[in-house]
């Protein structure tokens, strides 16, 4: 049994998919660990250890510094505006409203658009001159109009309802999806028990769905860390410094010919990611127990 | 269930009232769409105006521009021969290490799964990256970005077909060993035709990913008689002066496929983007 059993399932099968990804996933990454902790750059023959001090110059340097802050402002933001927005989108639409198929295809939507058609199209309706602000003047709201996206104090949460624009619709659907698993009898169960709508959703939505809200924190979380095109194509970084986030630097390290110091940020941010995914994963799953 | 009249009433015309403000917030989800297919379709003077009016004119022509000056045709064939081979090298792989992964345990086994489920979180280390493909000197090739996107969507790919296998029953692979099938025939005539729900849902993401993908070609073809089509947007601003009109023609053309794509089978394209969500 055990001997057919290996001759039918041959280590073969792996060797194509595994091997790609070691080659060209996991290698790099494992390159780019070993190379942070050096001098690596463009103008070296000869590469060596220096412990820490790409890690101690990320920290110390005022912009990279603004960048990692600029990227969790960025990350809880926008988590946050995903979450409200697509669950109670969700909650709507879950409803039976009659157009609620053409609805749910439009709140969709923009999340098969490539990030470059949502950052120019964007970058034309944010600015100064843009759309936004015309018809913020046309409703007679014109104290309300900004330098979107040249605004010091602004334009991160700029970008992020962009990023938020586009993913609400994503996480509707997995919210959707989980609130359709909930069955029938406990829906009517809890009619009939007589509670107002906002118990219901606290102690019988809720706690159904935990699992599904655990996934779509994470997913948010992850892509807000994640964020490099939009900032790239609607800011590339500006005004000044002001939206650096850590995937720009990344991509200005390289740039430069800063290569140790590239991948000391990109191990910083892979540290961010793992540890935040993992956490954010333990304590819900803890709490998924108790309920 | 029978209700009375005038809750039932009130529950109607709650109805009514929550899709109205639904649709009020579909507006601002719609409008950049309507903006960039208007726009596309002005003259360069009108469209550098911002507005969601019709143009005074029609200008059809701009997208015959676009197709002459960014070379559209190439950028297309591009784009369908990078997103093709991505699609099927992923698909394959995939599928092949789930069998292994799904019916062989043991300490390797999980290994590689828990390795595979690394990626799945984990950002691309984008320079070291970059210096292994000028090592293997593929640097700036199709072949490079074909690989690498592969590598990146394996992981995902691999954890929903495993889940699959896991599902189907053994009895039909033990049969087919008797037939003295090969493990490839096995995947081949036996397991692969059983998975194709899962591995058109992959497809469906590998698809998504690549063909949309920005920042793989941006770093990694810089070559412009390489470019997929997102790329070719390039063509129509220099830092100082945007030709909005062409800008969005161009946009409209890269967004075409996957839109008409949504348009045709929305309900598959929204439960595969999900599906490693979903099924998590």
């Amino acid at each position: 049994m055990k001997s057919r059993s290996l001759r039918l399932y041959s280590p073969l099968l792996l060797a194509p998919g595994f091997g790609l990804y070691l080659v060209f996933f996991l290698v790099p990454a494992a390159i780019g660990f070993w190379f942070a902790f050096t001098d690596w750059n463009m103008d070296l023959a000869h590469i060596s250890f220096n412990g820490l001090a790409n890690f101690r110059r990320m920290f110390a340097d005022r912009i990279s510094a603004l960048a990692i802050r600029n990227t969790l402002v960025f990350s809880v933001v926008t988590t946050a505006g995903k979450n409200i927005l697509g669950l109670g989108l969700a909650l709507a639409l879950n409803q039976a409203l009659r157009s609620r198929t053409a609805l749910r295809a439009v709140f969709f939507a923009p999340s098969i658009l490539s990030l470059i058609v949502v950052g120019l199209v964007f970058s034309s309706i944010l600015h100064p001159e843009g759309l936004l602000n015309a018809f913020l003047g046309s409703i007679g709201l014109s104290s309300l109009t900004r330098s979107w996206l040249a605004t010091r104090g602004l334009v991160m949460y700029t970008i992020g309802a962009v990023e938020i624009w586009q993913w609400a619709g994503f996480h509707m659907a997995i919210y959707l999806a989980g609130l359709q698993s909930i069955p029938r009898e406990y829906r009517e169960a809890v009619l009939i028990d007589g509670a107002g709508p906002l118990r219901r959703f606290l102690s019988l939505t809720m706690p159904l769905i935990i699992a599904t809200f655990n996934v779509n924190l994470v997913l948010s979380l992850i892509g807000g860390f994640k964020v490099f095109e939009l900032v790239f194509i609607l800011t590339n970084g500006g005004p000044g410094t002001a939206s650096e986030v850590i995937n720009t630097q990344i991509y200005r390290a390289f740039g430069n010919g800063e290569w140790g110091y590239g991948t000391a940020m990109n191990l910083v941010l892979f540290g961010f990611i793992t540890l935040l995914a993992l956490t954010v994963l333990n304590l819900l799953r803890r709490r998924e127990v108790e309920l | 269930m029978s209700r009375p009249g005038p809750a039932r009433r009130r529950r109607a015309a709650g109805r009514v009232l929550l899709a109205a403000v639904l649709w009020l917030l579909a507006v601002p989800v719609l409008v950049p769409f309507w903006m960039m297919v208007i726009g596309s379709l002005k003259d360069t003077r009108e469209a550098a105006v911002p507005s969601i009016a019709l143009p005074s004119t029609w200008h059809f022509e701009n997208y015959a521009l676009v197709f002459q000056r960014a070379d559209i045709a190439r950028a297309l064939g591009n784009s369908i021969l990078v997103t093709g081979l991505s699609v099927v090298l992923t698909g394959a792989a995939s599928a092949a290490a789930a069998l292994y992964l799904a019916r062989v345990s043991g300490r390797g086994t999980k290994l590689v799964y828990n390795l595979f489920s690394l990626g799945l979180i984990a950002p691309l280390s984008i320079i070291p990256t970059i210096k292994l493909m000028q090592f293997l000197q593929i640097n700036n090739t199709f072949a490079s970005v074909i690989l690498l996107m592969s590598a990146v969507n394996i992981p995902l790919a691999v954890f929903l077909c495993t889940g699959f296998v896991k599902t189907s029953p053994r009895d039909l692979d033990e049969a087919s060993a008797l037939d003295g099938c090969t493990s490839f025939g096995l995947l081949f005539r036996v397991i692969l035709p059983l998975m194709l729900p899962v591995v058109v849902t992959s497809a469906i993401i590998v698809f998504m990913g690549v063909w949309n993908s920005f920042m793989i070609p941006l770093y990694f073809l810089n070559n412009s008689a390489k470019w997929t089509l997102p790329l070719t947007v390039y063509n129509f601003f220099g830092q100082y002066s945007r030709d909005w009109n062409l800008v969005f023609a161009d946009l409209v053309i890269t967004s075409l496929p996957v839109l008409a794509f949504y348009l045709a089978g929305q309900r598959y394209i929204i439960s595969g983007m999900t599906a490693g969500a979903v099924k998590g």
